[in-house]
């Protein structure tokens, strides 16, 4: 179905090809896993498979590339279209209607598919994305995971027999993740060749029938990477309270997101917040900086009652990385980001070096991975010293190397006397991180020590589809 | 508010055209008519569709919309000490501001756009149109990140308009960029080719609900027409 041969890309105005001779096949019906570390150019051949590059990016392709016996040299995106779907990483640039209906009618369209025959092949497409129960919702009302489904059934309407997903895992929970996977596994099942692209491999592997390496543009040997990262020491003793939440509710548009939340992040400690897409992890740590009210109890960050103090103020003794590290660069370089409110220029060397960004100061932070990005927006909250450090998510985009990268530096944090609350849905980071876990269910937390987060994954793990079960 | 954050109700189910000429209508009459009495007629009937179509303006959106024309009527009064002035202008300006609004607040933009393949308008025109609707709450969201983001970094140094320009203005235009660029190749990749013949799914048609809204609209205007420049009820 897929024929890919000694295919090398060079981006306009780059020197170097990102793409380095890379040479494979996928055969119809086959789940294909592209894997690599962030930065190995898996996005640049998820859009040169679907035709994106070079055709709308530009820059100097190489190699010979062809969908289901035809070379994709001289066909248009638009014909490329009808055949190679495509769920880009983030698929909010994707969805440009707001009904689910006319969402995936939308792709219909554009073929001139005859209006008669468009509620049939939308009712296919849901059923076939396993999103049956969103057809009458708008996409306003839609959680991540759910929109994921909805761009999956906008691709599916069209009956592509090529389905190319980049890092379609990113932003979802287990069981989002789960079922989403179980979706393609059966797609594959029915004939479709779908090919993700995917760094939470321990996720996919289980699933694909053939997995790809990437590493710098060029496709390398398979090989297991370290499952375990060392888990952070337990403190000698604890400091003064950091973090208090004192039986903390909070609804939004008149649900009820958290309800007498109780939550302590004392001096030394790492405390792990784990839950389900749209459990309130964000918003507790948005609560913490005063960026949402509570509707009942407080909170008290590093000594300062958060309702009687300006949020300026908290943010100069705690910091909060957000989800999506594009939303908090700003400056024209990583050293001028970095540098910008650091402590001091010595504090801002000090993390570049040891986040691994010292050799892309000079880059423009959009220029980098989202794996970079994230590294750039934790190395720039380190830098001002905070007491207290808010991470939401900040294992996305991650691979192993880059992961391991940042646990140490977290490890540091902790050890010197910082005190690390953690929203994420990684195993890996939970289990190096925690050392108290917090589990963000039914609008309340269940606390607990490390163990907790074992058992929280082990029952999604339990719950996941393996290939034989689908 | 916009109008994907209001509920579903009679008014959002009309074809968005039979809206717009009813407030063109509306518009082009509070600026004709000149009775108090006339014009309290068009409030009432804005009022009363706004209640019935269960328009959701919040208390922002209420200040917004009674705080002028109590300013409007309030220094007519003081200026002409005519209340009949002072109605009037107030009236008027009520139904200037309700009319319009109500319209756009309970019109989806993709309903819009659909209703006015009626116009036979290139399918590139009507999807930019589509888009462009679309990037304003898009360009609300990234100015409220950016805000936040920045508030989040802690304390800056430097000059103020220069922080701003760096860490506020030149971060949407850049986020803003990027977002276009994605959109565009999502477009694409989606098959869409302005020059290539569409087809639409759905189309807003007219039907008794736009027959009835019509009649009444029509019936309130003659009304008041006829109170102000004699007829029947004069």
């Amino acid at each position: 179905m897929i024929r890919v041969n000694d295919l090398h890309y060079r981006y306009p105005g780059q020197e170097t090809d990102t793409l380095r001779g890379v040479t494979f096949a996928a055969a119809a019906g086959t789940m294909l896993l592209v894997s690599g570390p962030t930065g190995s150019a898996k996005t640049t051949l998820a859009l040169t498979l679907c035709g994106a590059i070079p055709k709308l990016l530009g820059g100097r392709l190489q190699g010979w590339l062809a969908v289901n016996g035809t070379s994709l040299d001289d066909v248009p995106v638009r014909t490329i279209a009808r055949c190679v779907g495509v769920v880009m990483q983030n698929v909010e640039c994707q969805l440009v209607n707001d009904r689910v209906t006319d969402e995936i009618a939308f792709s219909l369209e554009n073929f001139a598919v005859p209006p008669g025959d468009m509620e049939r092949e939308i009712d296919r497409a849901l059923r076939r994305a396993g999103a049956e129960h969103l057809r009458d919702r708008y996409l306003g009302t839609l959680s991540a995971g759910e929109r994921q489904r909805v761009a999956l059934a906008s691709v599916l309407c069209l009956g592509q027999q090529v389905l190319i997903l980049d890092e379609p895992l990113a932003y979802l929970d287990r069981s989002a993740a789960r079922a989403l996977l179980g979706q393609l596994r059966q797609l594959a099942d029915h004939g479709t060749t779908v090919v993700i692209f995917e760094h939470r491999r321990d996720m996919v592997a289980p699933l694909a029938d053939e997995e790809l390496r990437l590493d710098r543009g060029s496709l390398i040997d398979v090989c297991e990477p370290p499952s375990q990262l060392p888990a952070i020491d337990l403190p000698q003793s604890l400091g003064e309270d950091r973090l208090v939440f004192d039986r903390v509710t909070y609804a939004l548009a008149g649900r009820t997101l958290l309800a007498g939340v109780e939550l302590r992040v004392r001096a030394g400690e790492s405390v792990v917040l784990l839950g389900d897409n749209g459990s309130g992890k964000t918003t507790l740590m948005r609560l913490a900086l005063g960026l949402a009210k509570p509707a009942a109890g407080e909170v008290v960050t590093c000594g300062r009652r958060v309702n009687k103090t300006s949020r300026r103020r908290l943010a100069s003794d705690a910091a909060l990385v957000l989800q999506n590290p594009d939303h908090q660069l700003f400056l024209p370089t990583v050293a001028e980001e970095v540098r910008a409110t650091a402590r001091d220029p010595a504090a801002a060397r000090s993390e570049l070096e040891t986040l691994a960004l010292e050799d892309c100061q000079e880059r423009h932070p959009h220029c980098l991975s989202t794996g970079q990005k994230r590294r750039l927006t934790l190395a720039a909250a380190l830098a001002r010293r905070p007491k207290l450090l808010l991470l939401d998510e900040p294992t996305v985009g991650q691979d192993d190397e880059s992961l391991a990268l940042m646990i140490r530096r977290l490890r540091d944090y902790v050890t010197d006397g910082g005190s690390l609350l953690v929203a994420t849905h990684d195993h890996r980071a939970a289990k190096a991180l925690a050392h108290r876990i917090a589990i963000l269910e039914n609008a309340t937390t269940r606390p607990g020590g490390p163990e907790l987060a074992e058992a929280y994954f082990e029952a999604g793990r339990a719950r996941l589809c393996t290939k034989e079960h689908v | 508010m916009i109008a994907a954050e209001q509920p579903e109700s009679f008014l959002t189910r009309l074809n968005p055209l039979t809206k717009i000429a009813a407030a063109v209508l509306l518009t082009t009459f509070a600026l004709l008519l000149r009775s108090p009495w006339a014009l309290a007629m068009l409030a009432l009937l804005i009022v009363g569709l706004a209640v019935a179509g269960r328009v959701r303006l919040g208390w922002r959106g209420t200040v917004f919309l009674l705080v002028p024309v109590a300013i409007v009527a309030g220094g007519n009064y003081l200026v002409s000490d005519s209340i009949e002035d002072a109605a009037r202008f107030g009236l008027r300006l009520a139904v200037l501001f309700g009319g319009i609004p109500i319209c756009a607040l309970t019109t989806r933009p993709a309903d819009l756009v659909r209703s006015l393949t009626w116009l036979r308008l290139p399918a590139g025109l009507l999807i930019a149109l589509l888009l462009v609707w679309r990037f304003v709450p898009v360009l609300a969201r990234f100015l409220a990140e950016i805000r936040e983001a920045n508030m989040l970094r802690g304390p800056w140094r430097g000059n103020r308009f220069r922080r701003a320009y760096r860490t506020v203005i030149m971060p949407l235009m850049t986020m803003s960029v990027d977002y276009a660029e994605r959109v565009g190749m999502a477009l694409e990749l989606r098959g869409f080719d302005p020059g290539r013949p569409r087809t639409w799914y759905r189309v807003p048609g007219w039907g008794l609900r736009d027959l009835a809204f019509s009649i009444v609209v029509l019936t309130v205007v003659t009304l008041a027409a006829c109170w102000q420049w004699g007829g029947p009820v004069a």
